[in-house]
């Protein structure tokens, strides 16, 4: 009886004083120390001001994430006044917690001022290739299946121009078996005469003045022609943006369930666009019927970083818009039918956005307990704020634990996220660098080396990965649908490539089991197809191929 | 014995003259200017009667004029210390004060006396002199001004009032003053005899009388502007403020370049509501005199009324600089910069006043509104919250909280504060509005929706729109599709170019099922952007 007795009270103890799971920098140790450039200091220029994004990717299928760094640059390096010391950073994964610099050996270099990054393996090959875009011609990178690149951004015919790309995304829209491509555009800059502007913010002289008063640059949509090149479809598939918003970062998703990938495109300081898939090669704007293009209150934001994810488990991926300081970031809330509601005060993550100004953003189980939560990355654009306003250049990282009922609490804290410095983040991703089993961040940042935070806790629960492998779908699997039944809890993840701000996320689906010790696992390929796999064991990584017989599922049995 | 019982009655049937007697005899003494033989008989009234006020005050009156100033003054403060507030006896002991060359003292005795108002002899006058003998010659200005209003046709007032301006180094101001005194001395002794007539009137309270007596000034065609001045002066302190205009209007037509008529016709105008037709003669009056705080102040004050605040600004920055202690030029001024779009300069004039502990309710929220258009909502929350505490009964005090807390994204912690608005201000409908977006954000939408139809009935136009719009979304949430879109519907009549309403019923649309509908709200949307971008 007493040990019955001692024994639950040290269980009690035990639980009572369970460290909370938490994030550590070790960007440092893992040899992340290269600083990401972004213009001078003083961000004279909008073009200075937005950063740089972070893809995970196995690019020599060693089954460890690398991870692709990309890199601005100054105007002077642009003007060609300076001779470029700045470049991409190709980082490989050793297994042992260090990444080692395999830039120049893979031929990944970069060129000119880097802005996102999205990692995909576009020809179906089995090796994931990459894609950057830049202030001026875009790249596009091959993988060779020899720990090396080859630039075929010509052949692709995805160079794109000398304009201002931003966050592209990879999809399968036409539902052929290949990864098309979308990439907004930003503004038209000019980079051989910058004006020096100078505005008013909240009473502060700031130069980086923008997007407002530059026209809008065009947003591209590319087919993938499946033989290595691509053909440029935008204005036949109705996504030509006409109106010139400022867009900043994409993804595909089907948001209504049709089966078909829909198409989001943030806009900085415009309406958001929906592209709604209509299934014959083209697209229909819907954002504003759909109640996605503006918040919940009207009004346009500055769109920056996209997370989708099905938060509340019901069956539709919802989808989170980070924003400029002093409005609060939004949360879309996927009713179904295509249509969304603000929620972002209902479910807690209205108020405690308020104060900052955001980029990457994800949904994520950080701590495996089978409920999405939310990362948000941090940082303003004038550095002329500090010591003036209450706002600051610097700012922490935001973590939202998702508590159920449709509802996140505020664990920035208890996460560790507030012990680490403050800083100005941009791009961002999570992945499972260390295959422990829960999910690391990488954050890049502004002037600095990147933090790397690795998850310390989050494998306390169970989790299970899914690696899909799609056969007459496309091989990475971007637009299957996954859905996970473990403990009598059900979620659904989708495969994209190309989201958060500039940056793309681990390839693998990853699903905090909680404390069940197996799972059911279905999988809806894109363009027909299902594939069920029953009591799975928690704990590890599973690979499902598309099966071979043609599908007996029709797409309007998606969902 | 009997002869002392003899000497006895007789000293008793002496002293049975009563005090009141005694009084009543030294009166007719004090009316001949037979001051000692009142002093004796008042001394014996105060030996029957040691505290009969009314003795001492004569007493002392008496030996004020024979100048037995101890004595005077032994009377006077027994006055003030039986029977307070004993104006007349303060102002005596103010004069012994100035004659025994105690200017400090003298203020003490006349300030409460020309603060009081009561008119008691020429309190003002002394006062002034008073501090001027003080070397304050700045306070002594406005008690001389005070006293000029009392007797506007005595031309030694406006020369004193030119020295102290000469002394403050106010050439023009000082310029003027004399000008004035010159032109009063040569008012005709028959307008100043009916000017101080028509004074006795009104200050008896009789103002049919006091009209029946200037008619002779205001009737005539060829009237003295200066005449006129005065007369205008003596009817608007007695309320007669039509006649006064009148008296005012002329003299300014008579002379455009009489200062004291553009003024006073426009402060009169002022007074009377009349703000848009004040302004030309304010203006005017500025213009001939610039350096006049007074009329720098009025005319700031008309701008402000009329809504013309950059016009407004530069009068009231002289006025202010004339006087950095005028909280009511304060808080005008601060008005003048919000409006013009100069948030900090209005904040930070504000912020002065607001940390004293006689801040009124009206500078705290002026303030707020100012550091919210100057950026600072924190500070401007800082400030509602001081305001609400202070003022715990004033409901646009907690609605400033209410709102600053909204501004913030803080709407739960704002819904106490709407729902003290209401209780204090029951159907306040910007509070509704409020308080129904904290219950929408919350997720409460049937709660929401119960305050947003109070806020959609009552309310500006803005608040009606925001009402409408909020009420739409929570019917929504609610799935109550058909009535959402009957509620923006509605709002279309008010609303025709409003694009937020378009947006919203374009969504209702859609979950209708009424896609054509949705796409030609979004191609409206459409055509009212590009005519704004036009």
């Amino acid at each position: 009886m007493r040990s019955s007795l001692l024994a639950l009270a040290a269980g009690f103890l035990l639980a009572a004083t369970a460290p909370e799971v938490a994030f550590r920098d070790v960007a440092r140790k893992a040899g992340l120390t290269d600083t990401i450039v972004s213009g001078g200091p003083k961000k004279n220029y909008v073009l200075e001001v937005n950063g740089s994004g972070a893809c995970w990717l196995d690019y020599d299928n060693d089954g460890y994430l690398d991870l692709y760094m990309v890199n601005g640059a100054t105007l002077d390096d642009l003007q060609g006044r300076t001779r470029q010391r700045t470049t991409n950073h190709l980082y490989r994964n050793n297994g042992q917690g260090a990444f080692i610099d395999v830039t120049a050996k893979a031929g990944v270099p970069g060129r000119g001022w880097g802005f996102g990054c999205v990692a995909a393996d576009y020809n179906n090959d089995g090796r994931t290739d990459l894609f950057v875009t830049n202030f001026g011609p875009n790249l596009l990178y091959l993988n060779r299946g020899d720990a090396t690149f080859e630039d075929v951004t010509a052949k692709a015919g995805v160079g794109g121009g000398d304009i201002w790309h931003a966050g592209a995304a990879f999809g399968d829209y036409d539902l052929d078996g290949d990864l098309d491509l979308f990439v907004p555009g930003y503004l038209d800059f000019n980079i051989a005469r910058p004006e020096l502007k100078t505005c008013d913010y909240r009473g502060v002289k700031v130069h980086a003045c923008g997007p407002l008063g530059y026209k809008g640059a065009p947003d591209a949509l590319y087919r993938n022609n499946g033989d290595g090149t691509f053909q440029d479809v935008t204005t036949q598939a109705g996504v030509a943006d006409r109106k010139l918003y400022f867009g900043f970062q994409a993804l595909f998703e089907d948001f209504d369930g049709d089966g078909r990938p829909d198409l989001f495109v943030g806009n900085d300081s415009n309406p958001n666009y929906l592209y709604k898939n209509k299934g014959d090669g083209t697209f229909e704007e819907v954002g504003l019927a759909a109640g996605i293009a503006v918040s919940g209150d009207g009004k346009e934001m500055s769109s920056m970083g996209l997370a989708a994810g099905d938060y509340d488990a019901d069956g539709l991926i919802d989808l989170f818009v980070t924003t400029f300081a002093n409005d609060n970031y939004i949360l879309f809330h996927n009713d179904g039918g295509g249509f969304f509601t603000d929620v972002s005060y209902p479910a807690g993550v209205g108020e405690a956005t308020v104060p900052f100004l955001g980029w990457a953003t994800f949904f994520f189980d950080y701590n495996n307990d089978g409920r999405l939560d939310l990362f948000c990355a941090n940082g303003h654009v004038y550095p002329e704020v500090d010591g003036v306003l209450k706002e600051t250049y610097r700012q922490p990282l935001q973590l939202f634990r998702n508590a159920g009922q449709g509802k996140f609490t505020d664990v920035s804290r208890e996460a560790g996220l507030l012990s680490l410095a403050p800083q100005s983040a941009r791009g961002g991703s999570f992945a499972d660098f260390d295959n422990d089993g829960d999910l690391d961040i990488i954050v890049s940042l502004m002037d600095a080396p990147p933090l790397l935070l690795e998850n310390t806790g989050g494998n306390r629960a169970n989790w299970l990965r899914v690696v899909l492998s799609g056969v007459r779908s496309n091989r990475m699997g971007v637009g299957a649908r996954v859905k996970v039944t473990a403990g009598g809890a059900v979620q659904h993840a989708a495969m994209r490539a190309g989201e958060s701000y500039l940056s793309s996320n681990d390839p693998r689906l990853h699903f905090g089991l909680g404390a069940a010790d197996e799972a059911d696992v279905e999988v809806r390929w894109p363009g027909g197809g299902l594939d069920r796999i029953e009591g799975v064991k928690a704990n590890r990584q599973i690979t499902i191929r598309q099966s071979s017989p043609p599908p007996r599922y029709t797409s309007a049995q998606f969902l | 014995m009997r002869y002392a019982g003899a000497i006895w009655l007789a000293l008793g049937c002496w002293a049975a003259e009563s005090a009141a007697d005694l009084l009543r005899q030294a009166e007719r003494h004090l009316d001949k200017e037979q001051f000692a033989e009142a002093e004796a008989l008042l001394q014996r009234a105060l030996k029957i009667e040691p505290a009969n006020v009314e003795a001492l005050y004569r007493l002392g009156y008496a030996g004020f004029r024979q100048r037995k100033l101890a004595q005077a003054r032994a009377s006077f403060t027994s006055v003030v210390k039986i029977a307070p507030p004993a104006y007349n006896s303060r102002y005596f002991l103010g004069r012994i004060a100035l004659l025994e060359n105690k200017p400090t003292e003298a203020i003490q005795w006349l300030v409460p006396v020309v603060n009081s108002r009561e008119r008691v002899f020429d309190a003002a006058a002394q006062l002034s002199g008073a501090y001027a003998a003080a070397g304050e010659p700045r306070k002594a200005v406005a008690p001389l001004q005070a006293a000029i209003a009392q007797n506007p046709w005595d031309h030694s007032l406006y020369y004193r009032l030119g020295q102290l301006h000469q002394r403050l180094g106010e050439e023009a101001l000082a310029r003027d003053a004399f000008q004035q005194s010159t032109r009063l001395r040569n008012t005709s002794r028959e307008d100043v005899e009916i000017l101080m007539n028509v004074a006795q009137a009104a200050a008896g309270g009789s103002s049919a009388e006091a009209l029946r007596r200037g008619a002779p000034i205001l009737g005539r065609a060829d009237a003295d502007p200066n005449a006129l001045v005065a007369l205008g002066v003596i009817y608007g302190n007695a309320s007669l403020h039509a006649e006064a205009m009148e008296a005012f209007a002329r003299a300014s037509k008579r002379d455009d370049k009489f200062f004291q008529a553009h003024f006073n016709y426009g402060l009169a105008l002022l007074k009377a509501g009349r703000a848009r037709e004040a302004l030309p003669p304010l203006a005017r009056a500025v213009e001939l005199l610039p350096q006049s705080q007074d009329a720098n102040t009025a005319l700031g004050l008309a701008a402000v009324m009329n809504q013309k605040y950059r016009e407004a600004v530069a009068p009231l920055e002289e006025a202010f600089h004339a006087d950095p202690a005028d909280n009511r030029v304060r808080s005008l001024l601060a008005t003048a910069y919000l409006r013009t779009g100069a948030p900090a300069k209005a904040a930070g004039l504000l912020r002065e006043v607001s940390e004293s502990a006689s801040a009124d309710a009206a500078s705290l929220l002026l303030l707020v509104e100012a550091l919210n258009a100057a950026e600072d909502p924190e500070a401007a929350l800082q400030t509602a919250q001081s305001a609400q505490k202070r003022f715990p009964n004033l409901p646009q005090a907690h609605m400033a909280v209410a709102q600053q807390l909204a501004r913030l994204g803080r709407y739960q912690e704002a819904r106490p504060a709407f729902q003290q608005t209401l209780q204090l201000a029951p159907g306040h409908s910007e509070a509704e509005l409020g308080l129904a977006d904290t219950l929408q954000k919350a997720g409460d939408h049937a709660a929401a929706a119960g305050h947003y139809r109070p806020a959609l009935a009552g309310g500006s136009p803005a608040v009606r729109l925001a009402a409408r719009l909020g009420l739409a979304r929570s019917l929504v949430a609610q799935r109550q599709l058909e009535l959402a879109r009957q509620t923006l519907e509605e709002g279309l009549a008010e609303h025709p170019t409003d694009i937020t309403i378009r947006m919203e019923l374009s969504r209702v649309y859609a979950r209708l099922g009424q896609k054509e509908r949705a796409a030609e709200q979004t191609r409206i949307i459409e055509q009212l952007r590009a005519g704004a971008a036009r």
